[in-house]
């Protein structure tokens, strides 16, 4: 099911989204958006995984709203 | 148009599909030398198995042009390269460029080589204690992530498991007071924990808790969480020990013995082999004497209860010129000796005898099996030059683009990543394809460890001692996703990362059942039925089990990245070749398979394997004859050239009932497949016998579909699998990200009725709207005819129904 967050952390190649409806941090990889740039800061739809010991994924990441600058 | 590779200048001309191994022959007697940029402008020829044989059995350089070279040969010459330094030669490998499929191009696999390589003085005692300390927390490691796995499976997973065992005898003990039941309580755990000699203590404790249950009806947790803490450290420290001394037997097996320790081994070996006379011939009588005079006045022996006098050796010295002077003739003749003792007068024996030792080195030495020595870096290399470069060239050849991308990024940001080259490759666990995934995957990795389990990981030293967490850990950041996992299903993923044979990488059999299901023909008749209590068929191409062709069966090399990745991809994806699977009737679980290869007027059938070997049971007349008479028939009813069936056939078994024709073209131009020159001729044939593998195929048959299915015949695992693949199929990437996004397992409760095939659904929903999805490989024939169907269930709820477009790809 399609959730949204915001990205928390990116360092370029991994980050942390806050998922907004659970209030949990979801890993994700630079792998799983295509977009150019995602920045801290942005509004974010994604699917959720969970894998084994306790590991959350975000997949295929879309950037609904960018964080904005002023 | 056929391809022509022409060489003006020379005066040479060939067309690639009128290539004949006498044509080339004859060409390099008289000169042709095709080079670099000949190849290279025409990939045809390179991927023409028996122009590239031919000129690779006259010069082998030519093999790094080969489409069809071995991962081996690949991993071989590249780890020739970073072992001689030969950047032009690493730059220039052909099998490293994106037009032979390697998408991260050789440059940028250069850039991650000059990251990551590097040498070692191998002879250094403190590099190889350096990286043997290494492989101990490595191997620790991985003894404790595979006991975290396999405890759930284990009678004491837990505390809550010990409890509910400790309760069901306390229970039986309180109802029927019969200490017997205390005592199988007790010799339970002793068994869990393998702790026999605690046997009395797990019984005063268990007798402990049986009083307090009399008493309390419930068992307190403060008396109860020492004690199950106790039984898991106990179970942990048992299975931990045994794992990592069958881990260590393991890893002595491929290392390389040290110069000192082969040099011991060889003086060894030396010594066993010599006779009675040689040592006569060798040691004279005067050195034994000066032996005799120092070990009279050595004191030393003495305290070690070795008191020597004339008559005593004599008998040493009859063992040493028997040369038998062992550990155990000396205590014969000394019983009160010590250990020691006897190794010193041994020692001293044999130090006589070793200056003569170069100039009677026996021939027929033998030495002892390798792993008999004790795991220790002054016996083993623990690291050498050799294992970096050759594990670092198997992780370059198996990464895509991005993995390339991952390595270095990580390989920039934490440089003592590459330590772990050396001692990585000796276990499934620390394959090529698990490095991979920690490189991916450290940052998280290690977040995770620092965030959400609060371990320290600020340095090196710390993250090596928690191997354990980043093993796991990177194994399921690295897990194949959920889409991909519902097509491939859990069990196949299980088998792929477990057995190394062949490629590790899900994404490849992923990618490998796209393209099976894209395919639509196969020149092979397909053939179905039953056999005794087997069922059997060929080109079902929807059959996901077909990507088990090798993982199925023991030690076969049918699968990417090994000998077998030509004739896997050839049988699964081209027209050309296709799989015999044979299944149990009742359970329609794998029982063998075999590779069927079409070229030109005859098909050939590789070995029938099962899961252990040649499957001998299917080597019958009543087998092969109607497989091999419903192809001829369906070749005849379709004008096709195909004459000859034939099966190699390794058990001899076929010998008496069928001719066995022997032919070149069997093994010629047939990737790696097992196959001999010599076969069976099962289907009837009359006059000359004549396979021409180089005729034009007339023959063109579709591959088979699965019969359609209702709601209540369908599984949950099927119809993710067509949802799954209706993601992955999309075409267009903002739609398939979309698609993606939106994924969700089937849900049965939703649907009223269902009709599924292999590539579309047609669904009633519970509020009479309708569903429907067709995947983008379905033919327009068959998409005609199922919206028909849907038609047909349009009109017949004209006025309830609302139709639902938005899932499935129809336009």
């Amino acid at each position: 099911m399609k959730k949204i967050g915001k990205v928390m952390v990116f360092d370029g190649r991994t980050g942390i989204i806050f998922a907004l409806e659970e209030e949990k941090t979801v890993d994700f990889s630079a792998r799983d958006f295509s977009e150019d740039s995602l920045k801290v800061g942005d509004v974010v739809e994604f699917r959720e995984e969970k894998r084994a010991d306790e590991v959350r994924l975000a997949r295929n990441i879309k950037v609904i709203q960018k964080k904005k600058t002023h | 148009m056929f391809d022509t590779l022409d060489l003006k200048k020379d005066s040479f001309s060939f067309e690639v599909e009128d290539l004949t191994e006498e044509k080339i022959r004859l060409a390099l007697q008289n000169g042709f030398r095709p080079n670099a940029s000949d190849l290279l402008a025409h990939p045809s020829f390179c991927k023409n198995r028996i122009f590239m044989q031919t000129l690779i059995e006259f010069d082998s350089s030519y093999e790094v042009f080969d489409y069809n070279l071995s991962f081996e040969r690949k991993r071989g010459i590249l780890t020739a390269c970073l072992i001689e330094k030969d950047a032009k030669k690493f730059l220039s490998l052909p099998f490293l460029t994106p037009e032979y499929g390697y998408e991260g191009g050789a440059a940028f696999a250069y850039e991650v080589v000059k990251l990551l390589f590097f040498e070692i003085e191998e002879e250094d005692q403190n590099t190889q204690q350096f990286y043997y300390q290494r492989m101990n927390q490595l191997l620790d490691g991985l003894v404790l992530a595979s006991y975290r796995k396999m405890r759930r499976f284990r009678a004491f997973s837990d505390y809550a498991d010990i409890n509910e065992k400790v309760l069901f005898y306390l229970k039986r003990y309180s109802y029927a007071k019969d200490q017997e039941f205390l005592s199988l309580l007790a010799d339970e755990i002793v068994f869990e924990t393998k702790k026999e000699n605690l046997t009395p203590y797990y019984r005063k404790k268990v007798e402990e808790l049986a009083q307090v249950y009399e008493k309390e009806r419930r068992l307190p947790r403060e008396l109860t969480t020492p004690f199950y803490r106790k039984i898991l450290q106990f179970q942990q420290q048992y299975f931990t020990k045994k794992k990592k001394k069958e881990w260590v037997e393991r890893l002595t097996c491929f290392l390389p013995l040290t110069s000192s320790m082969s040099q011991k081994i060889q003086i060894s070996d030396d010594l066993k082999a010599l006779s009675a006379e040689e040592i006569k011939q060798m040691v004279s009588k005067e050195e034994i004497e000066r032996l005799h005079e120092k070990l009279y006045q050595w004191k030393k022996l003495k305290k070690e209860g070795i008191v020597l006098d004339s008559k005593l050796f004599m008998s040493l010295d009859d063992l040493f010129f028997q040369n038998q002077l062992t550990k155990e003739g000396i205590s014969s003749i000394f019983p009160q000796a010590s250990k020691r003792g006897i190794k010193m007068l041994v020692n001293q024996y044999t130090k006589v005898i070793l200056s003569h030792l170069p100039s009677f080195r026996h021939p027929t030495a033998v030495t002892m099996h390798r792993s008999s020595y004790p795991y220790h870096y002054h016996n083993y290399k623990i690291a050498t030059n050799y294992h970096i470069a050759s594990f670092l060239a198997e992780l370059l050849l198996i990464s895509s683009k991005q993995d390339l991308e991952d390595i270095f990024y990580q390989g920039k940001k934490d440089p003592s990543l590459r330590e772990l080259l050396p001692i990585f490759g000796y276990f499934r666990e620390t394959s090529a394809e698990a490095l991979k995934n920690i490189y991916a995957n450290y940052s998280m990795i290690l977040r995770h460890m620092k965030e959400e389990r609060k371990i320290h990981v600020e340095r090196k030293e710390e993250v090596m001692n928690h191997f354990d967490q980043v093993l796991l850990l990177s194994q399921a950041y690295g897990s194949v996703d959920d889409i991909s996992l519902a097509v491939l299903g859990q069990d196949r993923v299980d088998k792929i990362v477990s057995f190394q044979e062949t490629s590790q990488d899900s994404k490849k059999y992923l990618n490998t059942y796209l393209a099976m299901i894209k395919e639509k023909k196969v020149t092979i008749p397909p053939i179905s039925g039953t056999y005794q209590y087997y069922s059997y068929a060929t080109a079902e191409n929807f059959d996901v089990e077909r990507l088990m062709i090798g993982k199925n069966c023991d030690s076969s090399c049918i699968g990417p990245d090994n000998a077998g990745e030509a004739a896997f991809y050839e049988c699964l994806t081209q027209e050309t070749g296709d799989v015999l699977m044979i299944r149990d009737q009742e359970t329609q679980e794998f029982v063998a398979r075999a590779l069927l290869f079409r070229r030109g007027n005859f098909v050939i059938m590789d070995f029938i394997h099962d899961r252990l070997g040649i499957a001998s049971q299917f080597y019958t007349k009543d087998f092969l004859v109607p497989l091999g008479m419903e192809m001829m028939a369906k070749a005849k009813e379709q004008g096709d050239n195909l004459e000859y069936f034939f099966v190699n056939d390794p058990t001899g078994l076929l010998e008496e009932e069928f001719p066995t024709i022997e032919h070149l073209a069997f093994v010629d131009s047939m990737p790696h497949a097992d196959l001999e020159e010599l076969a069976s001729l099962i289907t009837p044939h009359e006059g000359e016998i004549d396979p021409n593998p180089s005729l034009v195929i007339e023959g063109s048959y579709d591959t088979v579909s699965s019969p359609l299915k209702r709601l209540e015949e369908v599984t949950e695992k099927e119809m993710d699998r067509l949802l799954a693949l209706d993601v992955l199929l999309e075409e267009k990437k903002s739609l398939r990200e979309e698609k993606a996004r939106n994924f969700e397992p089937f849900q049965r409760e939703k649907y009223e009725e269902l009709y599924k095939g292999d590539e579309f659904y047609l669904g009633i929903l519970k509020d009479h709207s309708l569903e429907m999805m067709c995947l983008p490989t379905m033919n327009s024939e068959k998409r005609k005819q199922v919206e028909a169907v849907r038609d047909y269930l349009l009109e017949e709820n004209q006025n309830r129904v609302q139709v639902d477009f938005k899932r499935g790809s129809l336009k």
